[in-house]
């Protein structure tokens, strides 16, 4: 490696250095580290009566994978959400490729309008679903119009319901890291390809779509852990049988009280985040990253 | 000589296994205008930045006033840097940014304005007190950065290749608006460039620094006309290295045997020489004169003659060695003789403009 | 190339079906708010206002709407310094710690907020406090710092370090230096930044729903009624909860986006 001796010493150490290194690294290890560490201590612990002891047993991981109804939980919960993602990002492909091509003021009304449902409240958006949800709701009373009453009941409290729920919920969040993916490429590639003759189709299933591919990852993999760390949707919506594996930890923690448990599954929602992420960083050609 | 300002000694410098300065010995006095030279990778801003108080020497003493300047930061020393990219403060009106080292040292407002104004004017730009940098030319913000350090009054300013980003024209206004400058303030001024015709134009005195050393310090003149070593005689415009060998070595003299004939050469004392050693003989084109084949101790032939407007450049090549080519400048007009291509000339030159060195 | 009509128009029916899923569940919630209902019937024919008007004397919901402001202005601000202080070393240096250190600062935002929410019980269980107010700002902090650290980080960047040393050589102190120069220039990512925080903080959920002590939050609060089924006074909060939301987000995307946004078209004329 080239190293220009002339411009290596440029930065200059802020503040005097002790004191300022403490305040930099209070919050990060006092408020983060510690936490997530006694997280994974605990998983390894488990409750004896009204107490948590710490006895060091990986008997909370073995019953996830030993217990049928945890197993389920956990595939049903990841196909869910791999079920959402592909959804939300098949139907955010279309909208961002739409802003992408639009000018000026149309694309600042687009973005607009698919940005503001993201900093809307979530909890609302999940009540506003439920409205529509029910069983005299506005999706039943649809479905009842144009004749397929026979499914009134599909959406009704239950995994549809909190699939439908979470895509709904979940498209804006899919749209824009498809949009900046896509304004990355350059218009001189898209120049060239006609220049020697492209048709457009041909350019864009050539030439667009790959060069997106690491947008449409993101997407993937935003969406997907968004949807699988979600445990006020099936809550809301999931009725008695929407139970995902955020709604099964969530219950450890609350009336079932096996603090050790929850933090068991917990860590396994976290490993299939981290192995998430981790494919769509390999997945990504390095010179997109 | 008088007692220097700025001291450095034996400064080393490495970053991890990479030398950067190997043994730096430089003095600057008072009121002077030093300049600092080199190719970039040399180590010349490395000194500017050491001096300044941006990096610490790996080892060796920097002085001042005879006072250790070793572990002082920066704001604590007495000198000021323009830096190259002139780091104006963006959010702040020139006059706040001229102003801005008396601010910090709690100097009261209204003097401050009124020691800016006078900053500015000296550095002619009068009534730009209140715009922005991003509304100045580049010259004229290298200007503000000039006004900038100028008003604290510091003993040594620090300028790191300042005209390295302004077009041709404009860089030779400020050359000589710097030199005036520094004359007026009377302050010393350390210039870093890469640029040998500047250096030539601006110093007192030039300092040569190839890949962590320091190759020479001497006036333009000296280092012109009188190089110490081939790097030095090589920097500066075209100049003929003429091998020979030491026929003769006297305390003042040298006789040397070339390719083009024997010729004595006056010794610098710094020259070491004994018979058989081989050496170089620096001459300068334009010094060099071409006179009839017999009328000189030196001889050679004519290769080729090439008109370049006002300057004509020969080519003559020596009869022993045909390798051994010395190029000869002279005024087009005042060519005194006919030259034929293939011709035999002599070759004469003043006996002080010869310079002899060792390979 | 310009895009032909079909693409236009195929690509404008998904828009507008797109459109449809995501805004038609708030239209009808805020239609709801305007007009009677029963059960989750919308009465058409008798617009009201009631709704609204019981809103101002549910105490519970004004309560929870201040607790959420000054979690959010409190959060925001802690998230700032916080992020600050790391921006800064991370910009001064070449250390190791660096890497280490942006890791810690986004693991939180990384991982499903329900993680960070259940890492942080356990843990104030584990040291002995109370749930509280102050649980819930320090778990929103962690959230938010990221989003600060990143907003920083990227801007102090670009601020050139030759700036820093300019302040210095002129004689400032390293937190005069701090204070006039580098300060100003981070004036705008700072206040994207808060503005971006504050958003997020707002509507943050999942985490404050576990760490919350007596005290909640506007969203815990909405959640909290929401599980009782529907009323009328949710639909209300629905509104105005809406309407800052849209505002909010006007201004984000005029200060977070701003120029950004007017560039050349994909494929469009050079």
């Amino acid at each position: 490696m080239n190293v220009n001796p002339d411009k290596s010493e440029r930065i200059v150490r802020q503040f005097g250095r002790p004191l300022f290194y403490c305040f930099v690294f209070a919050v990060p290890l006092l408020l983060i580290a510690a936490p997530f560490a006694s997280f994974l201590a605990i998983s390894v612990g488990e409750v004896k009566g009204s107490d948590i002891v710490m006895s060091l047993t990986l008997k909370n991981f073995v019953r996830i994978v030993e217990d049928p109804l945890y197993f389920q939980v956990v595939w049903k919960t990841i196909s869910l959400c791999l079920g959402v993602s592909i959804v939300t990002t098949c139907l955010g492909y279309p909208i961002a490729y739409l802003i992408a091509i639009s000018t000026h003021s149309i694309r600042y009304a687009l973005i607009c309008i698919f940005s503001i449902p993201l900093l809307m409240n979530y909890v609302i958006k999940i009540y506003a679903m439920r409205s529509i949800l029910g069983g005299s709701g506005v999706l039943n009373k649809f479905l009842e119009i144009i004749g397929i009453s026979g499914l009134s009941n599909l959406f009704v409290f239950n995994l549809n319901a909190v699939f439908l729920v979470l895509a709904s919920i979940l498209l804006p969040f899919a749209i824009f890291p498809i949009f900046i993916a896509l304004e990355r490429i350059p218009n001189s590639l898209l120049h060239a390809a006609a220049d020697l003759g492209a048709s457009r189709f041909f350019t864009f299933t050539r030439i667009i779509l790959p060069l997106s591919m690491p947008g449409v990852a993101v997407a993937f993999s935003f969406t997907f852990v968004l949807a699988i760390g979600d445990f006020i949707t099936p809550q809301m919506v999931g009725g008695p049988t929407g139970f995902t594996l955020g709604r099964v930890i969530y219950s450890q923690f609350g009336l079932a009280f096996n603090w050790p448990f929850g933090a068991a599954l917990s860590i396994v929602l976290m490993t299939i985040v981290m192995v998430t992420i981790a494919l769509t960083v390999f997945v990504t050609p390095r010179r997109a990253r | 000589m008088a007692s220097s300002l700025v001291k450095l000694r034996k400064i080393v410098k490495t970053y991890g296994a990479i030398k950067v300065l190997d043994g730096i010995d430089l003095d600057i006095g008072n009121d002077e205008f030093v300049v600092v030279l080199g190719p970039s990778g040399s180590g010349k801003t490395t000194i500017l930045r050491m001096i300044g108080g941006f990096t610490q020497p790996s080892s060796g003493e920097i002085e001042f006033d005879g006072m250790s300047l070793n572990g002082v930061p920066i704001n604590k020393r007495p000198f000021n840097t323009v830096f190259q990219d002139y780091a104006l403060f963006p959010h702040m009106t020139v006059a706040d940014n001229v102003g801005f080292g008396l601010r910090v040292r709690g100097v009261a407002s209204a003097q401050i304005t009124a020691e800016a104004a006078n900053a500015l004017s000296l550095v002619e730009l009068k009534g730009f007190a209140d715009r922005y940098p991003a509304q100045l030319s580049g010259g004229q913000r290298q200007r503000v950065a000039l006004a900038r350090a100028i008003i604290c009054k510091p003993r040594l300013i620090l300028l790191d290749e300042p005209l390295a980003a302004l077009d041709a024209s404009l860089r030779r206004q400020m050359q000589t608006f710097l030199k005036d400058l520094q004359r007026e303030i009377k302050t010393s001024f350390l210039f870093i460039t890469h640029d040998q015709e500047e250096a030539i134009t601006m110093a007192d005195r030039i300092v040569i620094v190839d890949r962590g050393v320091i190759c020479q310090t001497a006036t333009p003149r000296q280092m012109y006309y009188q190089p110490d070593n081939l790097l030095v005689a090589t920097f500066f415009g075209d100049n003929n290295l003429i091998r020979g060998t030491a026929a003769e070595v006297s305390e003042k003299w040298v006789v040397v045997e070339t390719p083009f004939g024997t010729c004595r050469v006056q010794a610098p004392e710094t020259l070491w020489a004994t018979v058989k050693d081989p050496l170089c003989i620096a001459v300068r084109p334009e010094n060099v004169t071409l006179v009839a084949a017999d009328a000189a101790p030196l001889k050679g032939r004519v290769v080729s003659v090439e008109f370049t407007g006002p300057i004509s450049v020969i080519k003559v090549e020596s009869h022993s060695d045909p390798a051994a080519v010395l190029n000869v400048k002279c005024l087009s007009a005042a060519k005194g003789m006919e030259l034929a291509i293939g011709g035999d000339v002599g070759i004469s030159w003043q006996s002080e403009d010869a310079w002899p060195l060792h390979p | 190339m310009k895009p032909s009509r079909a693409t236009w128009l195929i690509l404008g029916a998904l828009a507008l079906l797109v459109f449809v899923i995501v805004y038609g569940p708030i239209v009808v919630t805020v239609l709801g708010a305007f007009f009677e209902t029963r059960g989750s019937q919308i009465d058409f024919t008798k617009p009201t206002i009631a709704s609204f008007a019981a809103l101002g004397s549910d105490e519970s919901v004004i309560r929870a709407f201040c607790v959420t402001l000054i979690v959010c202005v409190v959060a925001s601000t802690l998230a700032i310094v916080a992020g600050t202080t790391a921006a800064l070393h991370y910009v001064s240096g070449h250390s190791v710690d660096r890497s280490v250190l942006q890791f810690l600062i986004f693991v939180p935002f990384v991982m499903p907020p329900m993680i960070t929410g259940l890492a942080l019980l356990i843990f104030f269980r584990d040291v002995g406090i109370a749930r509280s107010l102050a649980t819930v700002i320090i778990g929103h902090v962690i959230i938010l710092l990221a989003v600060a650290y990143r907003t920083i980080v990227v801007r102090l960047s670009e601020i050139s370090s030759s700036l820093t040393e300019a302040a210095l050589d002129l004689g400032a102190t390293h937190w005069q230096a701090f204070w006039l120069v580098t300060l100003p220039n981070l004036k705008s990512a700072l206040i994207a930044a808060f503005i971006l925080c504050f958003a997020l903080s707002f509507d943050e959920t999942l985490v404050t729903i576990l760490v919350t002590g007596g005290e909640s939050t506007f969203p815990v609060r909405l959640w909290a009624m929401m599980r009782l089924g529907f009323s009328p006074s949710v639909n209300a909060i629905v509104v105005i909860v809406l309407a800052i939301s849209s505002i909010a987000s006007f201004l984000a995307i005029r200060f977070v986006l701003g120029t950004q946004i007017t560039q050349q078209p994909l494929g469009g004329e050079v």
